[in-house]
């Protein structure tokens, strides 16, 4: 259970797509992690904490503005973009099944051998029978190689994703708001299929999602994030989850379940006012706890224990 | 339970006259809403619930039509009303929001232009001071604060929370019996969410009567108090939140609260 | 939703009948230029004065002109002149400004701003004033006259590229690529260059047709295309001073440009839908699968 088991280790991320501009605005900031070999690890948080960008950030799809990446010990913050083609064969990433998810020209077959074409050298029947073999596991049959994009449900279309995403068995796969365009039944089967192939090919998950219910279900240790920043890292979502935010999100959580109604849903500061603040906690205006220290300092991430990471002020001067 | 309800619809059929054949998207709709209770159609897409929502407004165009059923709103069928009359409903009695509270708005108008449209057509004699005494009032009963600074902001400065609020704003203005929200929340943060739906709340316990359309069942288990079940535009299970969560007799509504996890 | 895209099938079926015409135009115009000797009932440049300016008859099916040339003959050999041109400095013009713009909108910074202020140089330099500097040099051509457009209108398509490679960077699929371990010129040329063509595709034939407009419009005042030589343009021309005596010299060109210009464009609309693979069919049925699946 040794650093020989962290596949990857983010130290010090920031992410800033206004370089020129005052003030800097960083999707993410200051950022640290770690995600261990065989873990499923959850992402959430909602739109604009920079949950996307990290896993982006982590496949090297963004490059970092400042900081430092290490995957399997080597140090790939600066691979160039050939560099990093010699390594993405080891790690993946599931966007999110929509329209723009595939080339509107390629049909199924197309979109999956892209992969396996710049990594395979097998002959082209081998190469189709291991995309027939990835559509059958991820319960598609072989009428779907000709079909276009635009052709399938949402369903489908995350499913070829997935094929997409597994077919050169890579380490590593960031799963982006896979489940989120799906419905309910759908739902279920494609967060089943993901546990099962990640059995079968002993797989890492970064599980980015806004969808708590399907975070609680599938992960091991869930990271959450508000405006840029890691407000806290929790073992299982349903141990005692003790940042304000963190808190604030589950109570806005819709349990499907009318004999369980919560009085008070909404544990935060209604402002509206969205801005990133320029110093201190980055939920201060929202937060119900805010004190002064709170807009001057901005909280470190510090262990409650081993395992859990709280950023707050509040939490650990108590 | 011996109360009258506030609005209800009879056998609403809304077909759509197409090419090749009619599609059927609102096949016998009957369903009753109560004051100070929040009634929540559920479906699917394509279930025909917004195009429901549509047709108790008459809003519904070509090439769909409403060809039957009855529509009663204080003892009146609205369906037999002519479109000048019609006008006194939409807003004042009847008022509705909708799913993208920023495509709702007028990108090129003030909020304060948005808020005084509804005024004027509603309250045409009040002076200027009272419209916009009467414009804070409602901001601030949707929880905005600085109701001065939002009423001179274009929509696409705020943000789809505040603008979401804006369109309740403008739905309560004329006082309305009824507020039909079709998918309120679905585009919005979850606890952006959690506040608009505590709003809604707020207005249920207020008296007013609230139909809340959408497809997440988490918000029909927090929100509702009775439930229609909507699946290709026949309703297919109805009853008290309770009854439809706890003993649901069609298959598919058997398979939606199986699908949650 | 379903109700509405089934709608606009019927809609782009019918838009596609209209398209279809405008092909049968444009190809029988193509065939009648390659056959322009066997059709045309005489030969456009045998000038008899005997015969001017006559009325269409069984020997002159469209009357001739004011040296007594056959306008018929004269319209189908300008077919070769207007067409061949017209298709030429076309292509010509998408060969330099397409990959320009996939240039600037993939690479961006400073090479995206150079070829953007070119374009911007070739955009707003007026046509005529080059036009009488070219020919002011090298001569009054038809050549000459093409040269003036592709120097300048292969800036409109390079913008357009350029925005749509813009947007194309950003969409997953691209992501996608770069994920799977794709090189840069093969990103490029599969998922760039494949989603630009189409619409292209589209711009390009409705560019002929300003081209034909544009060059007859040159001809006209003697910039391009010169006498005898049988251009639409200067038939035009030819036409001015004879409108009270034989008009149809002027009605026949006129109507002539108008026709093949008029095909281009409702062939390049009927492009355009044909060309979109999310076309609305398409999505109709996809929302009557999640329908009922």
């Amino acid at each position: 259970m040794g650093e020989s088991m962290n596949l990857f280790e983010i130290k010090n991320i920031y992410k800033c797509y206004n370089k020129k501009e005052k003030p800097k605005i960083y999707a993410v900031y200051n950022t640290n992690l770690t995600i261990r070999k065989g873990e499923i690890l959850g992402l959430v948080g909602e739109s604009g904490c920079g949950k996307s960008t990290l896993g982006k950030l982590l496949l090297k799809l963004e490059q970092p503005s400042r900081g430092r990446i290490m995957f399997n010990q080597r140090d790939i913050t600066d691979y160039s973009f050939n560099q990093m083609r010699k390594i993405r064969n080891s790690m993946q990433m599931i966007f999110q099944g929509n329209a723009n998810a595939f080339n509107p020209y390629f049909t199924v077959e197309q979109i999956i051998s892209e992969p396996l074409n710049n990594y395979s050298h097998e002959s082209k029947e081998k190469k189709r029978e291991k995309i027939i073999s990835m559509l059958e596991q991820v319960g598609l049959n072989q009428t779907y190689l000709t079909r276009y994009g635009h052709e399938m449900s949402g369903g489908q279309r995350q499913r070829v994703g997935i094929a997409r995403a597994l077919i050169l068995h890579p380490e590593f796969v960031v799963c982006d708001e896979a489940v989120s365009s799906i419905d309910y039944a759908m739902k279920n089967q494609i967060l089943t299929l993901l546990t099962d192939l990640k059995q079968q090919f002993g797989l890492t998950y970064l599980f980015i999602s806004h969808d708590i219910a399907a975070v609680n279900k599938l992960c091991d240790r869930v990271v959450v994030m508000y405006l840029g920043n890691i407000v806290e890292i929790i073992p299982t979502i349903n141990s005692n989850v003790q940042h304000p935010y963190t808190k604030a999100l589950l109570a806005a959580t819709l349990i499907p379940n009318p004999r369980k109604r919560e009085k008070n849903r909404v544990l935060f500061k209604d402002t509206e006012e969205l801005k990133i603040p320029e110093k201190g906690c980055v939920f201060q205006n929202r937060c119900l706890y805010t004190r002064e220290v709170c807009q001057t300092e901005q909280p470190a991430l510090a262990p409650k224990t081993s395992e859990h990471y709280i950023a707050c002020h509040f939490y650990h001067n108590h | 339970m011996a109360e009258q309800p506030v609005l209800s619809i009879k056998n609403l059929k809304t077909y759509f006259y197409l090419e090749e054949r009619v599609v059927k998207a609102v096949d016998g709709v009957s369903l009753d809403v109560y004051k100070g209770r929040i009634t929540a159609i559920v479906g699917g897409s394509g279930s025909g619930k917004s195009v429901m929502s549509l047709s108790i407004l008459d809003l519904v165009d070509n090439p769909g039509k409403i060809i039957g059923g009855e529509i009663w709103l204080n003892g009146v069928n609205i369906r037999d009303l002519r479109e000048k009359q019609l006008l006194k409903i939409r807003g004042k009695e009847i008022s509705m929001i909708f799913q993208e509270p920023i495509s709702s708005m007028n990108p090129v108008l003030k909020v304060k232009s948005h808020l005084f449209e509804v005024i004027r057509t509603h309250k045409r004699a009040i002076s200027n001071k009272e419209a916009v005494r009467l414009c804070r009032d409602v901001l601030v009963r949707v929880g905005l604060r600085n109701t001065d600074q939002i009423m001179e902001s274009y929509p696409f400065e705020l943000s789809g929370g505040m603008c979401q609020r804006v369109m309740v704003a403008l739905g309560l203005l004329a006082q309305p019996q009824i507020l039909i929200a079709d998918e309120p929340t679905s585009s919005l943060d979850l606890t952006t969410q959690a506040a608009i739906l505590e709003e809604l709340m707020r207005l249920k316990n207020a008296g007013m009567a609230i139909v809340l359309i959408t497809h997440d069942l988490g918000v029909v288990a927090q929100m509702a108090d009775d439930v229609y079940v909507l699946k290709d535009g026949k309703i297919v299970d109805s009853g008290t939140v309770y009854d439809v969560f706890e003993s649901p007799r069609h298959e598919y509504t058997k398979a939606l609260l199986a699908a949650i996890f | 939703m379903v109700i509405i895209l089934k709608n606009s099938l019927l809609v782009k079926l019918k838009k596609q009948k209209l398209a279809i015409m405008g092909f049968i135009i444009i190809s029988v115009f193509v065939l009648a230029g390659i056959f322009a000797p066997i059709l045309s009932p005489h030969d456009p440049y045998a000038v008899d004065l005997t015969q001017k300016l006559l009325k269409p008859c069984v020997d002159f099916p469209l009357g001739t002109d004011h040296l007594g040339r056959c306008i018929l003959s004269r319209l189908i050999y300008g077919i070769r002149t207007s067409l061949t041109t017209a298709i030429l400095a076309t292509a010509l013009m998408l060969a330099i400004g397409v990959p320009l713009g996939i240039m600037a909108g993939y690479v961006g910074g400073w090479l995206d701003n150079a070829i953007m202020r070119l374009a911007d140089i070739a955009s707003t330099f007026p046509s005529s004033l080059l036009a009488l500097a070219i020919v002011g040099v090298l001569g009054p051509s038809i050549v000459n006259i093409m040269m003036v457009f592709i120097v300048l209108w292969w800036a409109p398509f390079a913008r357009i590229v350029r925005s749509m490679v813009i947007k194309l960077k950003e969409k997953e699929f691209v992501m996608a690529a770069i994920a799977a371990g794709s090189s840069q010129p093969s990103i490029i040329l599969r998922h760039i260059t494949l989603n630009v063509i189409s619409p292209i595709i589209v711009l390009a034939t409705l560019r002929i047709a300003a081209v034909i407009m544009h060059v007859a419009g040159f001809s006209f005042i003697g910039l391009g295309s010169q006498p005898p030589i049988a251009d639409w343009g200067v038939m035009l021309s030819d036409s001015r001073q004879y409108l009270t005596s034989q008009p149809l010299m002027l009605l026949w060109p006129g109507l002539t440009i108008m026709l093949v210009v008029f095909a281009f464009n409702i062939v390049g609309e009927g492009l355009n839908d044909i060309l979109s693979p999310a076309s609305g069919y398409a999505a109709a049925v996809k929302e009557g699968d999640e329908h009922h699946g």
